[in-house]
C-alpha cells in the first residue's frame, strides 16, 4: 500500500478486523444453528438451552425427512429439472448469442433490443399461466425448464463474449469450408468455457432455488420439487398434515423444529457443498455479468 | 438487396436465431397481450372475448380500495428502507474488506457473507422464522442481555426491521463483490500519485476510491430505483403473517390473492401498476443520471 | 460506462443495415401480426369452455327427467376433499364404489395447500372436474360467479337424494346456506357429525402444574383460573428453577390458515359472547366482534398478556394437532383448549393428545376437558360452528350429462342411509380393513393400520367415522350409527364430558355465508384479528376499541351487517324448500 503506517493506521486496522469477523459470523451464524439444530433432541429443545451444538445428538429428524416419499421425489425432481434446465440453458443461449455476436446478422441491434424489452415488461401472471395451460405443460416437467430457457442477460453476457473471440479464428473455418453450426460448436463453445461455466453455474443455482412456478403449474406430488415440499414443511408448519391421524414417530425423540432444520440441510447441501470449489467461477459471474466500465 | 436475398444470404444464422426468437415470442411476448385483462371483468365462464369490457374501472376500484392503498404504501415503505439502508451496505462493507491487509481473510469473509446469496427465500425464509422466534437464539440471548423478549414476527415495527435486515444480510456479500470488482480495477497508478501529494488512507478512499466507484453506484442505484415497486415477494410471502398484514402486504401479494379469488381484472390491473410505475422510474433515473452527470453516467 | 454491450451502441452504421431496415420493418409488422393473433388463440382458449347456459327450470326439468338405470358406465372426475396427501388412483374403497354404482372413479388428490392456492388457476385453465368439495361459501360464490358450478335446484336433490336431505336437515340444516348464491343453489352441502366443530372446546388443565402451585381444584372461574395461569407463569409448576412456562396458548388461529378465529372462546364465553360470529340480539343480528362485553375480554387478556400468563407468539402457532398441542405437550404452557372429542384422549391415537403426552410426560396428569371458566355474572360457554361443513359441487359442463350428477346424488343417498356403504366409502371392508370390538372400537386391521399403506388402499384411513373429511363419503355419519361403533369409553367419555349446553352458536355459523362477505369479510377479519392481536400484545390502549368499532361499521360492517340480518329471511325461506325444521339443532343429539 501506498500510504504511511500510523499508530491510528493499525488501530484502524484491528478495529476493521473485529468488525468484519463480526459480520462474517452473523453471516454463517444461523446456517451454523440450522445446521445443531436438525440434530437436537425434542427434550433439549424443550429445556430451552440450545444455542449451537445439541448435547445429545439424534437422528430422528433425518431418518423421517430421508423416509419421506414427498421429499425424496423431490429430491430427484430438483436434480431432473436442474441438470435437464441448465443444459437447455446453455444449448439455447449459445444459439442465441452466437449470430447475435456477428455483424452481418440483420437487424441485430433491433434483435437486442426486442430480447432487452422481456427485462423490463412482463404480462403477469395469468397471462403465463394460461399459456402454459394451452401449451399442455401443466402437471409436466417441462414446465419448468422451457420458460426458464433464455434470460436476456445470459444472452447478452455471451453474445459479449463471443465478440472478443478475435475475427481470424472464424475466418480460418471458413476458409476450410466450416458452416455457421461447425464454427459455433467446434470453436466458439470450446474457447468460452469459463464463461459457460458461470452461466451454467447461476442457471443451476437459479432451478435448485426456483419454487413458485412448482406452486403454479405442478399439480401432483410425484412431480413437485424439493422447495414445494419444503415450503410446506418450514414455512406453513406442516411438519404432519394428518388431521386425526396415527402416525408411527417417537415422539419424545420429535421435535418439529428439528424436522424443519433437517430439511432445510438437505435441501442447502449441495449448493453449500460444491460453492467453496466453485467460488470463482461465482464471483467471475458477477464480474462478467455485473456493470464494468 | 431484397427480402429474400437477405434471409438466403444469412440462412445459417437465421435458422441458428430461431429457437430464440420462438422462445420470446411465446414466453414473453404473447403473455404481454394478458394485460387487456385489466381493462375488463372477466368471468372465466363468459370466456375472453364474452368478458365485459369496463375501461379504467379496475384501476379505478384499485385507488378507491384501502387494501390496495396500503399495500402501496407498505410497498413504497419497505422498498424505500431497504434502498435506503441496502444499498449502501455492500459499498461499506466492499470499502472494508479493500482496507483489509490479511488476503486471505478477505477472501473467507467474501465467501461466508456471499453464501446466503445463493439460497432461496423458502430456505432464508425457515432459517429465520427459527432464529428470531420468542425461543430461538436471538430471543435467548436478549433475555440473557436486556432481560426481555422481543417479537420480531408479530410486531409490526420489528417484522419491518426484520426485513430490512435479512434483506442486508443476504444481499451485502453479493453486492460487494460486484463493488470489489470495480476496485480491484482503479488503476494504482491513482494512488501513487495521490500519495506524493501527501495524501493519507482516509483522503485515498475520499478522493480515489470513492470517485472511481462512482459509476458503478449509479448505474446500481438506477437499477434498484426501478425496482422502487419491489419489496422482495420471496422474501415477505415465505417470512409474513395475517398479524404484521398491515405492514408488510404488499403489491405482489395482493397480486396474488387477488388472483387466488380469481379476480382476475383487479389482480391483473394492479401487476400492470406495478411494472408501469418500475418503468418509468427506470427512465427517470436515468434521465436523470446523466442530465446531472453531463451525459456522463447512465445504463443507455 | 454501459451495461456490458458497449458494443451495442459502437456499432457502424452499415450499407445492409440501411437497406434492410424497411425489409425489417415489414417483417416485424408481420411479426407483430402473429403475435397478436397467437395471444388471441390464447386468452380466447378459455372461451371454449363457456359453459351451457340454461335457466333453473329448464335445469330443473332436465334433472329430475333422469331416470338412470346404471346400466351405462359413466366416467367422472372427482377432486375429493384434499386431505388425502398419499391418495392414489386405484384403492379399494375406489373399486368399491365404482362396481356399486357403475362408474368410473378418477380421482384428483391434491395436497391441502395446493387446493388452496392451485385449485383457483385450474379452473382458471378449464379444468373443471365433474364433481369437486368446495371448502366454504367465499370459494363456492367464487366458482359460481364465475361459472364453474352448477347450479341444483332443491327440487333435483329432494327428487334423487331424499334421504340424504333428510340427514342433513336433521344434523345441520343450516349448511344449506353454504351453497346458496344469489337465490339458488349451486351443489350439495354437507355435515360433520359430532365432530371438533360441533362441540365447545373446553380446557385441559395440567393438574400436576397445579399441585406443584399449590392448587387443589380445577379453577372454575375467570379469577380461579388467572391464579393458577399467574403461579404457572411466576412460581415455576415444572420445577426445572427457570421461568420458562407461561400460563396458557389459546386454540390457534390465523386468517390464512383456519376458516374462522375462535381463540379465546372460552374467555369470550365466560361473557356470554362470540368474538368472530353473528350473535343474536333481540330477534336482530350484530356482530359480536363489537359488542362491550367483547372490550371487557379484551381488557382482561391485554392483563393477562402483559403478566405473561399468555404464551408470547400465541398467533404463530399453527393448526396441525402436533402445532396445537405443541406448547402443551412440551411443557410451555399449563392450559390450553381443547377439543371435547375422544379421540384427542383416546391412546390408541400416537398422535391425539393422550397419546402424545403419555409419552412424552407420563408423569403428568391433565384434566380431561368439560369445564369452561364462570365470567363475573356466572356465564361460561364456548363457540361452536355447528355441523355445517363443505358443499359438493358439481361441474357446471354437466348440464350436458345431467345422468352423471343424478347417479353420483343416488351414491350420497345410498351412503346417507345405507350403514355398511357408508363404513365401506369411508374405512373399508370389515374383517379385512378394521375390525371392531365393543372395548376398542374400530380399530385398523394390519396392514391397513399403517399409515403409509393404509392411505393408499383406503384413501387416507382414518378409523373413525364421525368426520366429514373422507375423500369419496365426505360428510358425517348418522347418530345411530355411531352410537352402535362407539366404544364403551367413548360412550362413557361422552356421556361425562361433552357440554353441548355450554355451546354458543350462531344462528349463521359461518361469517363467510352472507352473501356480502365476499366484498367486506376478508378484509374485516383481518381487521379485527389485528387490532385485537395489538390491543392484547399491548401496542394499542384498550380505549382503541371504540374508534375501531366505529370503523368496522365504516369499512363495510353496517353493510355486512343489514345483509346478515337479510340472510335469516332467505335462511327461512331455504329451510322451508328443502323441508328443514327452524330451531332443530343438534342439542338433541348429545
Amino acid at each position: 500500500m501506498f500510504y504511511k503506517r500510523t499508530l491510528s493506521g493499525y488501530l484502524f486496522d484491528l478495529l476493521n478486523l473485529c468488525f468484519l469477523t463480526i459480520v462474517g459470523l452473523i453471516a454463517i451464524y444461523p446456517f451454523i444453528y440450522v445446521l445443531g439444530l436438525s440434530f437436537t433432541t425434542g427434550e433439549e429443545l424443550a429445556e430451552g438451552n440450545f444455542y449451537l451444538f445439541p448435547k445429545r445428538t439424534s437422528l430422528v429428524a433425518y431418518e423421517m425427512v430421508l423416509n419421506d416419499p414427498n421429499i425424496r421425489n423431490g429430491y430427484l425432481n430438483a436434480i431432473l429439472r436442474t441438470t435437464g434446465g441448465t443444459l437447455a440453458t446453455l444449448l439455447m443461449t449459445s444459439l442465441a448469442a452466437y449470430p447475435l455476436s456477428r455483424k452481418k446478422m440483420p437487424h441485430r441491434k433491433k434483435i437486442v433490443f426486442f430480447i432487452l424489452v422481456t427485462m423490463i415488461f412482463s404480462g403477469g401472471i395469468v397471462p403465463r399461466y394460461l399459456l402454459i395451460h394451452e401449451l399442455g405443460l401443466i402437471n409436466n416437467r417441462l414446465s419448468l425448464i422451457l420458460p426458464l430457457m433464455l434470460t436476456a442477460f445470459n444472452v447478452i453476457v455471451l453474445k459479449n463474449f463471443f465478440q472478443q473471440i478475435p475475427e481470424s479464428f472464424e475466418e480460418a473455418a471458413r476458409l476450410d469450408g466450416a458452416g455457421d453450426f461447425t464454427i459455433l460448436f467446434r470453436i466458439f463453445i470450446p474457447l468460452s468455457k469459463p464463461i459457460l461455466a458461470t452461466i451454467a453455474l447461476w442457471t443451476c443455482v437459479l432451478h435448485w432455488n426456483q419454487w413458485f412456478d412448482g406452486l403454479l403449474y405442478i399439480t401432483s406430488d410425484k412431480k413437485q420439487i424439493l422447495q414445494i415440499f419444503l415450503q410446506r414443511i418450514v414455512v406453513e408448519n406442516s411438519v404432519n398434515r394428518i388431521r386425526f391421524g396415527i402416525q408411527d414417530l417417537d415422539m419424545t425423540m420429535f421435535s418439529s423444529e428439528a424436522v424443519k432444520a433437517a430439511t432445510v440441510v438437505i435441501t442447502v447441501l449441495p449448493l453449500i457443498a460444491v460453492y467453496p470449489f466453485l467460488q470463482k467461477y461465482f464471483i467471475k459471474g458477477i464480474k462478467l455479468g455485473g456493470i464494468k466500465e | 438487396m431484397t427480402v429474400e436475398g437477405t434471409i438466403r444470404k444469412h440462412r445459417g444464422l437465421l435458422w441458428m436465431f430461431l429457437p430464440c426468437l420462438l422462445y420470446f415470442v411465446i414466453f414473453h411476448y404473447i403473455p404481454m397481450f394478458g394485460i387487456i385483462l385489466a381493462f375488463k371483468d372477466y368471468v372465466i365462464g363468459e370466456g375472453f372475448m364474452g368478458s365485459r369490457w369496463v375501461g379504467w374501472e379496475n384501476f379505478e376500484t384499485l385507488f378507491g380500495s384501502s387494501d390496495f392503498l396500503r399495500a402501496l404504501r407498505n410497498t413504497f415503505v419497505i422498498s424505500t428502507l431497504r434502498l435506503g439502508l441496502g444499498f449502501f451496505a455492500p459499498i461499506i462493507l466492499a470499502l472494508l474488506l479493500n482496507e483489509l491487509r490479511w488476503s486471505g481473510f478477505r477472501r473467507g469473509i467474501q465467501i461466508v457473507t456471499y453464501i446466503p446469496y445463493l439460497l432461496s427465500w423458502v430456505i432464508l425464509g425457515g432459517i429465520f422464522l427459527l432464529v428470531f422466534s420468542i425461543d430461538g437464539p436471538v430471543n435467548r440471548l436478549m433475555l440473557l442481555l436486556f432481560d426481555t423478549k422481543v417479537r420480531f414476527l408479530t410486531d409490526d415495527l420489528w417484522f419491518i426491521s426484520l426485513l430490512v435486515f435479512t434483506h442486508i444480510w443476504q444481499s451485502a456479500g453479493y453486492g460487494a463483490v460486484i463493488y470489489l470488482a470495480a476496485l480491484a480495477g482503479i488503476s494504482p497508478t491513482l494512488y501513487e500519485a495521490a500519495t506524493i501529494d501527501g495524501a493519507n488512507r482516509w483522503q485515498l478512499v475520499r478522493f480515489v476510491t470513492l470517485p472511481s466507484l462512482a459509476p458503478t453506484i449509479v448505474v446500481l442505484l438506477i437499477l434498484n430505483l426501478g425496482l422502487i415497486l419491489d419489496a422482495g415477494f420471496d422474501q415477505i410471502f415465505n417470512m409474513y403473517n395475517p398479524i404484521v398484514y398491515d405492514v408488510s402486504d404488499i403489491i405482489d401479494t395482493y397480486v396474488l390473492r387477488h388472483l387466488i379469488s380469481l379476480d382476475i381484472g383487479l389482480s391483473t390491473a394492479a401487476g400492470v401498476f406495478k411494472s408501469v410505475v418500475g418503468l418509468v422510474m427506470v427512465v427517470a433515473s436515468n434521465y436523470l443520471a446523466r442530465y446531472l452527470s453531463g451525459d456522463e453516467y447512465g445504463i443507455w | 460506462m454501459r451495461l456490458q454491450g458497449r458494443e451495442l451502441h459502437e456499432e457502424h452504421v452499415h450499407p445492409e443495415n440501411i437497406s434492410g431496415s424497411q425489409t425489417f420493418r415489414k417483417r416485424s409488422v408481420g411479426l407483430w401480426t402473429v403475435i397478436v393473433i397467437f395471444s388471441f388463440f390464447l386468452l380466447e382458449g378459455c372461451a371454449k369452455r363457456t359453459f351451457p347456459k340454461l335457466s333453473t327450470e329448464e335445469l330443473t326439468d332436465r334433472l329430475i327427467e333422469v331416470s338412470d338405470t346404471q346400466e351405462q358406465r359413466l366416467e367422472i372426475s372427482w377432486l375429493g376433499v384434499p386431505r388425502q396427501i398419499r391418495g392414489e388412483e386405484g384403492s379399494w374403497i375406489e373399486r368399491n364404489l365404482e362396481k356399486q354404482f357403475n362408474i368410473d372413479l378418477k380421482p384428483i388428490f391434491l395436497e391441502w395447500l395446493s387446493y388452496k392456492r392451485r385449485k383457483p388457476l385450474m379452473m382458471l385453465g378449464g379444468e373443471i372436474p365433474d364433481v369437486y368439495w368446495v371448502e366454504s361459501s367465499t370459494d363456492l360464490r367464487r366458482d359460481a360467479h364465475h361459472g364453474f358450478a352448477l347450479e341444483l335446484p332443491y327440487e333435483v336433490i329432494l327428487k334423487h337424494a331424499p334421504n340424504y336431505v333428510e340427514a342433513l336437515n336433521k344434523y345441520a340444516p343450516e349448511a344449506w346456506l353454504l351453497s346458496y348464491y344469489k337465490g339458488g343453489n349451486y351443489g350439495l352441502p354437507t355435515f360433520g357429525a359430532l365432530e371438533n366443530g360441533v362441540l365447545p372446546q373446553p380446557g385441559v388443565w395440567r393438574i400436576d402444574w397445579l399441585r406443584n402451585v399449590g392448587i387443589e381444584k380445577i379453577p372454575e372461574t375467570l379469577d380461579e383460573m388467572h391464579d393458577a395461569l399467574w403461579k404457572f407463569r411466576h412460581e415455576d409448576p415444572d420445577g426445572n428453577g427457570r421461568m420458562d412456562t407461561y400460563g396458557m396458548s389459546p386454540k390457534a388461529g390465523l386468517s390464512q390458515k383456519v376458516r374462522i378465529d375462535h381463540s379465546f372462546g372460552e374467555i369470550y364465553g365466560a361473557f356470554g359472547v362470540l368474538s368472530a360470529g353473528w350473535v343474536e340480539q333481540d330477534g336482530h343480528l350484530i356482530w359480536g366482534g363489537i359488542l362491550p362485553e367483547t372490550k371487557k375480554v379484551l381488557a382482561i387478556l391485554k392483563r393477562w398478556y402483559a403478566e405473561g400468563l399468555i404464551y408470547p407468539e400465541y398467533l404463530l402457532v399453527g393448526d396441525d394437532p402436533n402445532e396445537r398441542f405443541y406448547l402443551f405437550t412440551r411443557g410451555k404452557v399449563g392450559y390450553m383448549p381443547a377439543y371435547a372429542h375422544f379421540d384427542s384422549y383416546d391412546h390408541k391415537f400416537s398422535g391425539s393428545l393422550a397419546g402424545l403426552m403419555s409419552r412424552l410426560h407420563p408423569e403428568a396428569n391433565y384434566y380431561p376437558p368439560g369445564n369452561f371458566p364462570a365470567g363475573p355474572k356466572g356465564k361460561r360457554g364456548g363457540p361452536i360452528i355447528g355441523g355445517a361443513e363443505n358443499v359438493v359441487v358439481f361441474g357446471a359442463h354437466l348440464a350436458l350429462e345431467p345422468e352423471k350428477v343424478v347417479r353420483i346424488l343416488r351414491m350420497f343417498n345410498k351412503m346417507a342411509s345405507d350403514v355398511n356403504l357408508h363404513l365401506q366409502a369411508k374405512i373399508g371392508k370389515r374383517d379385512v380393513h378394521w375390525s371392531w370390538s365393543i372395548e376398542n372400537g374400530i380399530n385398523g386391521l394390519p396392514p391397513f393400520d399403517d399409515p403409509f399403506y393404509g392411505s393408499r388402499e383406503l384413501v387416507g384411513i382414518n378409523p373413525t367415522i364421525s368426520h366429514a373429511i373422507s375423500f369419496f363419503c365426505p360428510f358425517g355419519a348418522r347418530k345411530e350409527w355411531l352410537e352402535h361403533y362407539n366404544s364403551n369409553k367413548e360412550t362413557d367419555f361422552d356421556q361425562t364430558y361433552r357440554r353441548a349446553e355450554l355451546s354458543l352458536k350462531s344462528p349463521i355459523p359461518w361469517p363467510d355465508m352472507v352473501p356480502l362477505a365476499e366484498k367486506f369479510y376478508a378484509d374485516l377479519r383481518v381487521f379485527q384479528e389485528t387490532v385485537f392481536a395489538e390491543i392484547i400484545q399491548g401496542n394499542r390502549e384498550l380505549e382503541e376499541f371504540d374508534e375501531f368499532v366505529k370503523e368496522w361499521f365504516a369499512r363495510g360492517g353496517l353493510e355486512l351487517t343489514e345483509d346478515a340480518n337479510r340472510m335469516l329471511k332467505v335462511k327461512d325461506d331455504v329451510f322451508r324448500q328443502v323441508g328443514a325444521v327452524q330451531g332443530e339443532s343438534r342439542a338433541d343429539l348429545n
